[in-house]
């Protein structure tokens, strides 16, 4: 099925001809995001603001289309694919900072911006925005809003719901409404707290209010290496244990730590076992007095190595590594796949052997980088698509370690989101009556099924075209992060 | 004070009404068949019974639920992983003795915390000082369990601390004062208690104050705490910071900061909520429309007025024999309400006297109403819980 003359006229007449696409050459772009599951939409709208959006969720819902929000695309659950065909509505032209207001410590964003640019903004005030995915550069406000994202920096300051006071709004059911306020606590229910990682199944964000923090005074990043996994992971548990929650606090271990200096060259030792990225930030006493219990901790679980860095060129160099890790992968292997479990902290070592035992039964190797303070993993299954069955395979060995997670008293996600990916294994965690329970909230915004269909809970039929998605495992490139 | 005789007490009132009845059932099956039941009444489910003043009285016949007994049960304490697991009848005071035994907390102080239960609590939603960091006490909650309306169980979030599978109904269960179901237990991220201290200072204006504020906030001190509280000559403030951040703090604030003990962090936590408060209103409002605001409340002569210009509220506070004429107080709320709607501000009736119970609208008319009905259609569309209590009558 392609997009109907009526859809498409619609669609054009409410975001002009040229900001509609609709020939199978344009849509292949829009067909996956940054995960495995691939479906080519009907078409894709671009509107300007959000009456044009307003104006092709009505078209839609009218037509009965299904519609898939979609930022930049740099997604890792599947969540911007549009399962059942129809209309992918791109924010690619909504990226306007509407407004930096430093008494209030607010910026208004349009959807489209990158996190990056809200944070460059923000830093001409003395100012910055928290959350700080891997793919800052790329990926949008509006998308981290749609899953809610993390990054490394969200250990102590949370996560996108926790800098987002209010949005604009455009329901599933094609109203606007403003959810939340500019930054005071509002009466009544907090929709804004609903919305913020409903994953784009709700509505889509038009205009996002971010709020921002002031720049720490003294910032100081550890590098601490370690001959094993389980130091390190020790380590962890001390530093909490002392007290601290460091601003990051992210594990890169021994195959990660290989690839990413043949990549980028940043000065991590080769051959270490694992090694522990610490962030401490805020007024020069205070951080000064948790480094020495940082260091501590480090020192008395065997580090061999520490270095520290204060001026920010240093720290960014020990950082790039880091951001760029999953980017560096690409030369250890043709394809991976990238998982986001998550286990009690004190679960950490446990967890990595089983991941590790079930890499080498499936026989992939395993790359980890991942935020060891809040016990989110991110295991990479290294693999050759090549390779006959190496694609199922690979999902099998993926579900086992998801498995894994949830026994350990985990979770699916701990920021990439459900999506279409994961919504089979919802029921390792939820009952019947939680999932349905869960799904009422769709109809308070006006989904009843249509608006990105086969996200997050697993009822529903009419995925089909989805089903070949182990047969279609992408190579995901040098532009995917954690 | 045993269950029994508790029960034999006049019920006390519930937005200022009075409950036909007060149900106690003694576990949580018996909890269970007491909401699945269709009696006809609603119930009014309380924990503490610290803010059952706050909201509309239950629209008609109405039974006061009390939950201590069905919701009591063991804390699971992790404090490796920095998460709790409790009962939501446990009391906050019960809670932060186990947790501070481990040298953690959790930074969730409201009014009379002593007594409140954390399920109670977290339905009101109502944070105090140490909203100042911490921010709403909604952001502590990884995971709750939840008996709808219809007597099922239903839960969401988990336990770990960063976790984004399926939808955070937390975030709607905390602050909908149990009228989309009752919190039965809770999943919560608790920190690492911290060495403070507590110092007050002195400003002649409300504005010194907040410009005080303003600067070590921006020295990034992290105050834990930032109360400024109306006095006769001026206004008296009450700052909590690390200990290694005294001393940088008096010259970043360009103030003399004194030591005190914990009775003046009392008074602030509790301002507003004391026996004799007949009427108390607060405001949350953007940080450049605190001053009018406290000025809209000064004009009415409050017994005691406090500004926490961090965390963006101004509460003030009227005994009985300084309570204003009802129609000044209406007129001065929905002007106030007028006013800061634009910024989703709300101001908020927390304590009304009889003569303004029906007359003063509690919370106002929050934006987008309809939404907020649909989601209370969602969940409990027969009014079993709370009928009426909540927003618009919700």
């Amino acid at each position: 099925m392609s997009a109907s003359r009526e859809l498409l006229r619609n669609l054009r007449a409410v975001v002009g001809r040229e900001h509609v696409l609709h020939l199978p050459e344009d849509l292949l772009v829009y067909e996956i995001d940054g995960a495995i599951d691939r479906a080519l939409p009907d078409a894709v709208a671009f509107p300007a603001d959000a009456e044009q959006v307003q104006g092709v969720v009505r078209a839609c819902n009218k037509l009965d289309v299904p519609v898939t929000p979609r930022g930049a695309g740099t997604g890792l659950s599947g969540g911007a694919v549009a399962a059942r065909r129809g209309v992918v509505v791109a924010t690619t032209r909504m990226r306007r900072i509407l407004s930096v207001d430093s008494v209030e410590r607010i910026a208004i964003v349009e959807p489209g911006v990158p996190n990056i640019q809200l944070s460059e903004a923000a830093a001409e005030h003395g100012l910055f925005y928290a959350p700080d995915p891997s793919s800052q550069k790329a990926c949008t406000i509006g998308g981290n809003v749609a899953e809610n994202s993390g990054g490394p920096h969200c250990l102590a300051l949370g996560v996108t719901t926790n800098h987002v006071p209010g949005l604009e709004v455009v329901t599933a059911g094609g109203e606007i409404e403003w959810l939340g306020s500019h930054g005071p606590e509002p009466a009544g229910y907090d929709l804004r707290g609903l919305f913020v990682g409903s994953e784009g199944t709700l509505g889509i964000a038009t205009k996002i209010v971010a709020r921002l923090l002031p720049v720490p005074e003294t910032v100081v990043t550890l590098l601490a290496i370690f001959e094993d996994p389980e130091a390190a992971s020790e380590t962890v548990s001390a530093v909490i244990g002392a007290g601290l929650v460091p601003a990051a606090l992210e594990m890169i271990d021994k195959v990660t730590l290989q690839a990413v200096e043949a990549g980028l060259g940043c000065g991590y030792p080769p051959n270490a076992g694992a090694v522990l990225l610490i962030e401490l930030d805020g007024v020069e006493a205070v951080v000064g007095a948790q480094v020495e219990r940082a260091l501590a901790a480090c020192r008395g679980h065997g580090a061999t190595e520490i270095r520290m860095a204060t001026d920010p060129a240093d720290r960014e160099l020990l950082w790039k590594g880091r951001k760029g890790a999953i980017g560096s992968l690409g030369r250890l292997a043709p394809n991976y796949y990238l998982l986001d479990g998550v286990v009690p902290r004190s679960r950490l070592v446990e967890t990595m052997r089983a991941v590790t035992e079930i890499g080498e039964r499936y026989d992939f190797p395993v790359a980890n980088v991942f935020h060891a303070g809040d016990g989110n993993l991110h295991p990479c299954l290294l693999f050759d698509e090549r390779t006959r069955g190496a694609n199922a395979r690979v999902l099998e060995a993926g579900a086992e370690i998801m498995r894994i997670c949830v026994d350990a008293g985990g979770a699916l996600t701990g920021e990439h989101g459900v999506g279409f990916e994961k919504r089979r294994f919802m029921s390792w965690l939820y009952t019947e009556a939680d999932l349905e329970n869960m799904g009422r909230v769709r109809g308070v915004f006006g989904n009843s099924g249509g608006f990105n269909p086969c996200k997050v809970l697993p009822e529903g039929t009419g995925c089909g075209e989805m089903a070949q998605q182990a047969s279609a495992l992408a190579a995901a490139g040098p532009d995917a992060y954690v | 004070m045993p269950m029994s005789e508790l029960a034999a007490l006049a019920p006390p009132l519930v937005g200022g009404s009075a409950p036909e009845t007060v149900i106690i059932p003694a576990s949580l099956d018996a909890l269970r068949a007491t909401v699945a039941e269709r009696d006809g009444r609603t119930l009014a489910p309380a924990g503490g019974r610290t803010q059952l003043a706050l909201g509309n009285p239950p629209r008609g016949r109405f039974a006061l639920l009390d939950l201590r007994a069905a919701l009591a049960g063991e804390i699971e304490h992790e404090p490796a992983d920095l998460t709790a697991v409790t009962p939501a009848g446990v009391t906050l005071a019960a809670l932060d003795a186990r947790l501070r035994d481990a040298g953690q907390r959790l930074p969730f102080d409201p009014p009379h915390a002593e007594e409140a239960t954390i399920g109670g609590a977290l339905a009101v939603g109502m944070g105090g000082p140490l909203r100042t960091r911490y921010g709403p006490p909604r952001d502590f909650v990884l995971g709750m369990t939840v008996l709808r309306a219809d007597g099922e169980l239903v839960k969401a979030g988990g336990r770990v601390v960063k976790n984004v599978t399926g939808y955070d109904l937390m975030r709607l269960w905390c602050g909908a004062l149990g009228t989309l179901g009752i919190i039965t237990s809770v999943a919560l991220r608790v920190l690492p208690h911290p060495e403070t201290t507590d110092l007050r200072f002195s400003v002649a204006s409300l504005d010194e104050g907040q410009v005080l504020a303003e600067r070590l906030s921006r020295a990034d001190l992290r105050p834990e705490l930032l109360d400024l509280m109306r006095t006769e000559h001026g206004w008296d403030g009450l700052v909590r910071l690390a200990v290694e951040a005294v001393p940088g703090a008096e010259a970043a604030a360009r103030a003399e900061l004194t030591a005190c003990d914990e009775r003046m962090y009392l008074a602030a936590r509790d301002l507003g909520f004391a026996e004799g408060d007949a009427l108390t209103l607060r405001s949350s409002c953007a940080t450049s429309a605190i001053a009018a605001t406290a000025t809209a409340f000064e004009a009415l002569a409050p017994s005691r007025l406090l500004v926490r210009p961090l965390a963006r509220e101004v509460r003030a506070t009227w005994e009985p024999d300084a309570v204003p004429e009802a129609q000044a107080v209406v007129d001065a709320t929905e002007r106030l309400r007028a006013t800061v709607a634009e910024s989703g501000a709300a101001v908020i009736a927390e304590r009304l006297p009889p003569a303004l119970q029906g007359v003063l609208d509690v919370w106002g008319r929050p934006r987008p109403f309809a939404r907020m009905a649909a989601v209370k259609a969602a969940f409990d569309p027969d009014g079993r819980l709370n009928a009426g209590r909540f927003v618009g009558g919700l």
